[in-house]
């Protein structure tokens, strides 16, 4: 059984917005699987769901396999989208409730406090801390008892630049230990810095699901002109290599991938009569494909 | 159970007012056992009464836990906070992610209400005992109210019950608190006085009320409450078993 998490079409509504659209997802064991999306595209409302939190209105899913129970999630160390502790208690004895309900004894909560980085704090008081101190006793609440599978949502939220890296670390730390982490963010750069798996949502929908390299690797873009600029994109359609072409006033720009040799796109043209009047290769950013595997949503 | 036990337990742990509100309680019913204490007489219809002539322990606790039901509205307010608390900050959505199972969200409660019901009706009992051993005339008849304090317990529970279906669907704790007392002090009258009395005998919180009828009404001779223990007890637990799939619908379905 390598597969962790399965969904399959989940559906939510809210009134009139649609939050989530049919999402399938396989979660593979062992990944740490990004779930990327821009703010209101559905991440929070998908693990909500998953975690038994929010009741989709159709789909289903699958943890480790079988039909989801509190018997799994006792198994999945959570944060969702922000910590949700008792304001009146201490980090410590809010820890000592998630520990109980988990089934994990006590002792797993002084090298969570550790490893968090909030250890001394552990006798103040939930509403004194900072908002980083709250995010922190989230996380050490999702480490009790070195569960198999971490579901992290936005966890870098109000985060200073120290504790950003910190959590970054601590991810891929968890998951180098073997765990499969699910984390949902809004950065782009987040995600192509931690995960090995990433779909991307927008507006509630899948719009891609793969390994990291192959969906969010660098394009290059050419840029190229003739005279005759329906020919040149006749001949270019019909090139394999050419993965997209956007015409942009009199100039087409092609998107290939950066392996890709110049000739294998210029000798075609040249064979078809039209020589180029302009040329220019540039590689893109990560930034500008997220965006515009969201802007072909619209 | 015991699990359950001990996550109510840290919770409650760190939380004033759950150690504030039945203080509150105890201190006002132990000040009403001292004046009682010093009481000779009382008035009946504007008659003076010596009280050697109705003090019977039997009188003693009927009053006792007569008096004592005012104070339901005490432990409403406090299942109404600690609801409110637990919604707002998100604790009801962490625990049902953590793997608790959303019906043990209710039974953590229920539990926290048998124990406060409990509570109630021992202080209720140790006012009793206290009362009868101070009194300025020996009371006769001491015996152990079985009868009485089961009907208490079951009373306190019955109105808890109904503050927490209040606070689970309302979320609110502040309007939640204000509603109910609304409703219990203007809302049910009001509904009762447009209703036959064969329904309005049915609003829950009167039928909660009949299970300890008002002693007052018997001694100035108005007659008893309209309805049998046995038959109040019989609509109390159709109301109970009613607010408790109220409160479950609300648990079981909505979005934490
Ligand atoms: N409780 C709710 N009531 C109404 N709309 C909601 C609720 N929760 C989320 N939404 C809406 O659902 C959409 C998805 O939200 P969410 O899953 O939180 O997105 P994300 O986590 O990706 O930022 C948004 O448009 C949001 O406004
Ligand atoms: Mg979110």
């Amino acid at each position: 059984m390598n597969i962790i998490l399965k969904t399959e079409n989940l559906s939510k509504r809210y009134g009139a917005i649609q939050a989530l659209d049919g999402l399938s997802l396989s979660i593979p064991r062992g990944s740490v699987y990004g779930i990327l999306g821009p703010n209101g595209s559905g991440k929070t409302t998908a693990l909500g769901i998953i975690l038994g939190a929010i009741r989709a209105n159709s789909g289903s899913w699958s943890w480790f396999g079988d039909e989801p129970g509190p018997e799994h999630l006792r198994k999945v160390g959570s944060l969702l989208e922000k910590p949700n502790f008792l304001p009146y208690l201490t980090g410590e004895r809010n820890l000592k409730i998630v520990a109980d309900i988990r089934g994990t004894g006590y002792d797993s909560i002084e090298p969570a406090l550790v490893k968090t980085g909030i250890y001394d704090r552990r006798k103040s008081n939930f509403h004194t801390y900072s908002l980083g101190m709250k995010q922190r006793l989230g996380l050490a609440a999702a480490l009790l008892g070195d569960p198999e599978v971490l579901v992290l949502d936005e966890p870098t939220n109000g985060l200073d630049p120290q504790g950003i890296y910190d959590v970054r670390q601590l991810i891929m730390d968890e998951a180098r230990c073997g765990r499969t982490v699910i984390l949902a963010s809004h950065i782009l750069d987040e995600v192509e810095k931690v995960c090995t798996h990433v779909a991307v949502l927008s507006k509630g929908k899948l719009l891609a699901q793969g390994t990291t390299a192959e969906l969010l690797k660098s394009a290059d873009v050419i840029e190229i002109a003739a005279d005759n600029l329906d020919k040149l994109q006749s001949v270019l359609e019909k090139n394999t290599l050419v993965k997209k072409i956007v015409r942009n006033g009199n100039i087409l720009e092609l998107t290939v991938d950066p392996a890709t040799p110049m000739e294998r796109i210029t000798e075609p043209v040249a064979r078809a009569g039209l020589s180029a009047t302009h040329l220019l290769r540039r590689a893109t950013k990560l930034e500008s494909r997220f965006l515009d595997l969201i802007k072909g949503d619209n | 159970m015991r699990r359950i036990l001990t996550i109510e337990y840290n919770k409650l742990i760190g939380y004033r007012a759950f150690w504030v509100l039945p203080g509150i309680y105890a201190i006002l019913m132990l000040l009403f056992f001292r004046i009682f204490t010093r009481l000779d007489m009382i008035q009946v219809n504007g008659e003076r009464v010596p009280i050697e002539s109705i003090l019977r322990m039997e009188k003693v606790w009927h009053y006792l836990t007569w008096f004592a039901g005012f104070f339901h509205y005490l432990f409403i307010a406090l299942i109404i906070l600690l609801i409110g608390n637990e919604m707002r900050n998100g604790f009801w959505r962490m625990a049902v992610t953590s793997g608790l199972r959303r019906v043990d969200l209710l039974t953590g409660k229920w539990l926290v209400m048998g124990i406060l019901s409990l509570f109630s009706t021992a202080i209720v009992l140790l006012v009793g005992y206290l009362a009868a051993g101070f009194a300025p005339v020996d009371i006769p008849d001491t015996a152990f109210p079985l009868q009485l304090a089961t009907l208490f317990f079951l009373q306190a529970f019955c109105y808890i019950q109904f503050g927490l279906t209040a606070g689970i669907w309302l979320e609110r704790t502040g309007l939640g608190i204000l509603l109910v007392l609304l409703y219990a002090m203007a809302g049910e009258p009001l509904i009762g006085y447009f209703l036959p009395t064969a329904i309005k005998e049915w609003l829950p919180l009167n039928v909660f009320a009949s299970l300890i009828p008002n002693p007052v009404l018997e001694d100035v001779g108005l007659g008893t409450s309209a309805i049998t223990t046995g038959l109040a007890l019989t609509r109390s637990a159709v109301w109970l078993a009613l607010l408790g799939g109220l409160a479950w619908l609300k648990v079981r379905n909505t979005d934490l």
